[in-house]
């Protein structure tokens, strides 16, 4: 797995962590099950404390996409993939029932909802 | 006791800073008892030991005033604060050195003392009595004056002072002298300085007494010591 | 997981006050076993005197100090066994070699370990007949390091080792500490005006400044405790009571350090609200105490 810390980015240190192993868990490089490397071990490797390392491994596992073992270490939830997936479903779930909403009481057809929203696609790299 | 050890091998280890160098002086001693030897030849031999006695007191007197003035250098100072021995097990370390140091003072004269009597053509009974006369009184002296000087040292940490002081103390020592020589009437003193001259010349009074008197000494300066070097700053 | 090694270091209370008027006061503060904490402050804030407290150097006027779960007077010989202790210079005698270094500290260390230290002589490049005062500041700090890793020390204690290193060595000691501490049981304590150091490795931050603890904790949580907020030169004068820890103006405009608690809402377009760094709220907590900083 790779891992990049930037000190001028301004996010924090923490921050990068989390959102680099999100990444590679949701892009299937972390596999489910899979350690991620000791936390004292990563801080040494990436030279940042070992607190910071702590806190973004603690925010993941709050977050349902990796948990702590006492005494083993950090594994990928079996699950955390396929978990991500079903929460992104069910926040664009909530944006579409938002937007319809809107649409209806704009009196805006749903062809005209339907390419708005693959504009709206497509312009997303 | 380890904590000691530790102290005594780290003061041991501040003296002999250097190489081979360092051990010129104690050729210095041999060297007058030739000398003095010679010329004492005709029967002034207490000329040549003089002479012998004061150039060892003058080589072993630096060697404890070396630990205390390496202990002071700016950097080393701090050392005293990171070894695994506390302030108290540190002086005592340090007067374990001058037991060492009293065997080295004893071992030069003992040295020079026997050359005195292979040059004057004395046997080893000359030199058994040289010995008896004059390396076991001197034994005494120097470990007595350095009892005096360690708390000296202790008290402050920069040894031109405390040789000031040691000075001071002399002159207040000399002045009791004149003192009872002047007040005291002669036949008196006579007498006091007739009947230790007799006790002392015993080896069977003299030499108890002499160990009681250093230990007693020791004891008295070892408190006092420890004492001012528990209360200073590093 | 660290949680049942006791403490690295606990300074409870501590307290010195010197002749000179200099005092540090009731400095409290704890180090867990595993971690690195830098102790930082301006020159004379009393990081040096804290440091000595620790070592039994100079008499405490009041509070404790435990080491590695032991009291750092009652128990000084076995604490002095456990630590490791780096100064900005050699503590060695000056004509002493390197060799002889090892000759006289092999043994004062039960734990002593030849080859550990041997291993530090030559990635350090230190020769053996090398005698102390010909080192560099830097090599005379690493021969300390050397002796300090080559006992067992569970935790070390490093005043100001920085001080005389280039960044390459810099950067060699931070990798050395990082390395250390990596078994969770071996910690840290690095004071230093060089923040540079801390701002990535460091996991608690203790800092004092005029001879009192400032704040102590964890260092995210210490640079997320503050923002600073730059302006305009009248701006400042706008900023609500109390919010201002510190403020440093010049001709068109300021830079305040404020708690991010207190961080008012301002208009964008007239300040910039920035992530205040180490050396940012030491800067500013030492520079603006007579402008808007008194409460």
């Amino acid at each position: 797995m790779k891992l990049i810390i930037s000190s001028v980015s301004g996010k924090p240190i923490y921050e990068q962590i989390k959102d680099q192993i999100r990444a590679a868990v949701l892009s299937g490089e972390l596999a489910a099950g899979e350690a991620l490397p000791s936390l004292r071990k990563l801080a040494k490797e990436l030279r940042v404390s070992v607190l910071t390392v702590t806190r973004a491994y603690n925010e993941l596992a709050d977050e349902g996409i990796v948990e702590n073992i006492q005494g083993k270490g950090t594994f990928v939830m079996s699950r955390g993939n396929e978990l991500m997936r079903r929460r992104a479903r069910q926040r664009i779930r909530r944006i579409f029932d938002e937007t319809c909403t809107a649409a209806k009481a704009a009196d805006i057809p749903l062809l005209d909802l339907m390419t708005m929203l693959e504009e709206s696609y497509k312009d997303r790299p | 006791m380890r904590a000691t050890l530790i102290s005594f091998r780290l003061d041991m280890a501040r003296v002999a800073v250097g190489s081979a160098g360092n051990l010129v002086p104690f050729v210095l001693p041999l060297f007058f008892a030739v000398v003095f030897g010679m010329a004492g030849r005709d029967g002034g031999s207490g000329f040549g030991i003089g002479g012998v006695t004061g150039s060892t007191y003058g080589v072993c007197s630096i060697l404890p005033i070396a630990a205390f003035a390496c202990e002071c250098q700016e950097g080393h100072r701090r050392m005293n604060g990171v070894i695994p021995a506390n302030r108290t097990h540190q002086v005592f370390g340090r007067y374990l050195t001058l037991l060492a140091f009293a065997l080295v003072f004893l071992a030069e004269m003992a040295a020079a003392l026997g050359v005195v009597a292979l040059v004057q053509g004395g046997g080893p009974a000359a030199w058994g009595s040289l010995l008896r006369s004059s390396a076991l009184p001197g034994v005494w002296c120097y470990v007595l004056l350095q009892l005096v000087l360690f708390p000296l040292f202790y008290r402050w940490s920069d040894v031109r002072r405390a040789l000031l002081a040691l000075c001071g103390l002399f002159l207040g020592f000399a002045a009791l002298v004149a003192l009872a020589v002047t007040f005291v009437p002669e036949p008196a003193l006579d007498a006091f300085g007739g009947a230790l001259d007799a006790l002392l010349a015993d080896p069977g009074v003299g030499v108890p007494l002499g160990v009681a008197s250093l230990t007693l000494a020791a004891a008295l300066s070892l408190l006092a010591s420890v004492r001012l070097q528990r209360r200073k700053e590093f | 997981m660290t949680t049942t090694l006791p403490t690295a270091l606990s300074v409870t209370g501590a307290t010195k006050r010197y002749d000179s008027g200099f005092t540090l006061e009731d400095v409290t503060f704890d180090l867990p076993a595993g971690y690195i904490m830098g102790l930082i402050g301006p020159n004379g804030a009393g990081k040096s005197t804290l440091i000595k407290l620790i070592l039994n150097m100079i008499r405490r006027d009041a509070g404790r100090i435990s080491v590695l779960g032991m009291d750092a007077v009652a128990d000084e010989e076995t604490v002095k066994e456990r630590i490791g202790v780096v100064f900005d210079t050699s503590c060695f005698v000056e004509t002493w070699t390197v060799g002889k270094v090892e000759r006289v500290m092999r043994p004062m260390y039960r734990a002593w370990d030849g080859r550990a230290f041997d291993g530090y002589l030559a990635r350090f490049g230190l020769e053996r007949g090398r005698k102390v005062k010909e080192l560099s500041r830097g090599m005379q700090m690493k021969l300390m390091l050397a002796v300090a890793l080559s006992h067992d020390a569970r935790l070390l204690i490093l005043d100001e080792p920085t001080s005389g290193l280039d960044v390459l060595a810099r950067d060699e000691l931070m990798d050395i500490l990082a390395a250390y501490i990596e078994d969770g049981e071996h910690s840290v304590i690095f004071s230093t005006h060089i923040t540079a150091d801390l701002e990535r490795a460091a996991d608690f931050i203790t800092y004092i400044t005029h001879g009192t603890l400032y704040f102590t904790g964890p260092k995210d949580e210490f640079e997320e405790s503050f923002r600073v907020v730059k302006g305009g030169p009248d701006l400042p004068d706008r900023l609500p009571d109390g919010a201002v820890v510190g403020v440093h103006r010049y001709a068109t405009g300021f830079d305040a350090l404020v708690r991010t608690e207190n961080l008012p809402h301002l208009p964008a377009d007239e300040v910039v609200v920035e992530p205040a760094s180490i050396d940012d709220i030491i800067r500013l907590t030492n520079t603006g105490r007579t402008a808007a900083g008194e409460v």
